[in-house]
């Protein structure tokens, strides 16, 4: 039973065209066996197996570099909704942040067109944080 | 043919690493995976979140008898995927947003279980 069912949550990049409501509705006319709850940052898909991948694809191909997805813990309208509590398995929407986003898609269109990636220098850490960081 | 490795992803948590593993075509090992499991089969009377009496023996495979709890609640759930993982994409100084990655004695027992810390002879 593990494995038969799943919660995703699906994630677009502010950089994107498509909007929630496209999902939405790409989802319901699949007619599979996929339940939707929330918003779109919090809506969840739940299906069997066959039908959870053939969702996953359609929803991928509106905007291959732009939405992204991950497996949630808890299933939609349980105790993993509950606020921004920082617990394993809930959502953690505010660590990667939409301004993040924005720049990985960037990484992802380049790399699918086997262009350069910018790589931002590694910030320089101060004498002192080093020493700290050592000590804890 | 492609070969589908298991990759074990730090912050375990991450949404970009979890999407950019999977979009590669390899399985990504995740904290929302293993909680999952629990959260679908619960197979002792305590949250899905909240380390069980089991898993606290699974924890110290890992971890000391002497180490706090809460880092051998962590360990427990980290380190089977860890054991389970045929590579790893470790992110240094992850952001405290993430939750659980705060406490840095489990991130130094993910760096040395995975091999980084291990000395190799």
């Amino acid at each position: 039973m593990a494995k038969e069912f799943e919660t995703r949550m699906i994630v677009i990049s502010p950089s994107s065209s498509v909007t929630p409501d496209q999902v939405t509705r790409l989802v319901q006319l699949l007619g599979l066996e996929i339940h939707r709850q929330g918003d779109l940052l919090r809506g969840d898909d739940r299906g069997r197996q066959g039908g959870r991948g053939k969702a996953l694809a359609a929803i991928r191909k509106l905007d291959p570099d732009r939405i992204f997805t991950k497996v949630r813990g808890s299933r939609s309208g349980t105790r993993g909704d509950a606020g921004p509590i920082t617990a394993p398995g809930r959502l953690h929407p505010a660590g990667e942040g939409m301004e993040c986003l924005r720049l990985v898609d960037k990484g992802v269109s380049a790399a699918v067109r086997n262009e350069k990636v910018c790589e931002a220098p590694r910030p320089q850490k101060a004498a002192g944080q080093e020493a700290q960081g050592d000590n804890r | 043919m492609r070969c589908r490795n298991e990759v074990f992803i730090v912050p375990p948590n991450s949404l970009i690493l979890f999407d950019l593993v999977e979009r590669y075509g390899h399985e990504p090992l995740s904290l929302m995976g293993a909680i999952h499991e629990k959260v679908v089969n619960p197979g002792d009377r305590v949250a899905a979140d909240q380390p069980s009496p089991r898993g606290r023996k699974k924890g110290l495979k890992y971890a000391g008898i002497e180490v706090p709890s809460g880092h051998t609640g962590k360990v427990a759930v980290w380190g089977p995927l860890v054991d389970q993982a045929d590579a790893a994409i470790i992110m240094e100084e992850a952001p405290f947003e993430f939750g659980c990655v705060g406490c840095h004695r489990t991130d130094e027992m993910v760096a040395t279980t995975s091999g980084r810390g291990r000395s190799r002879s």
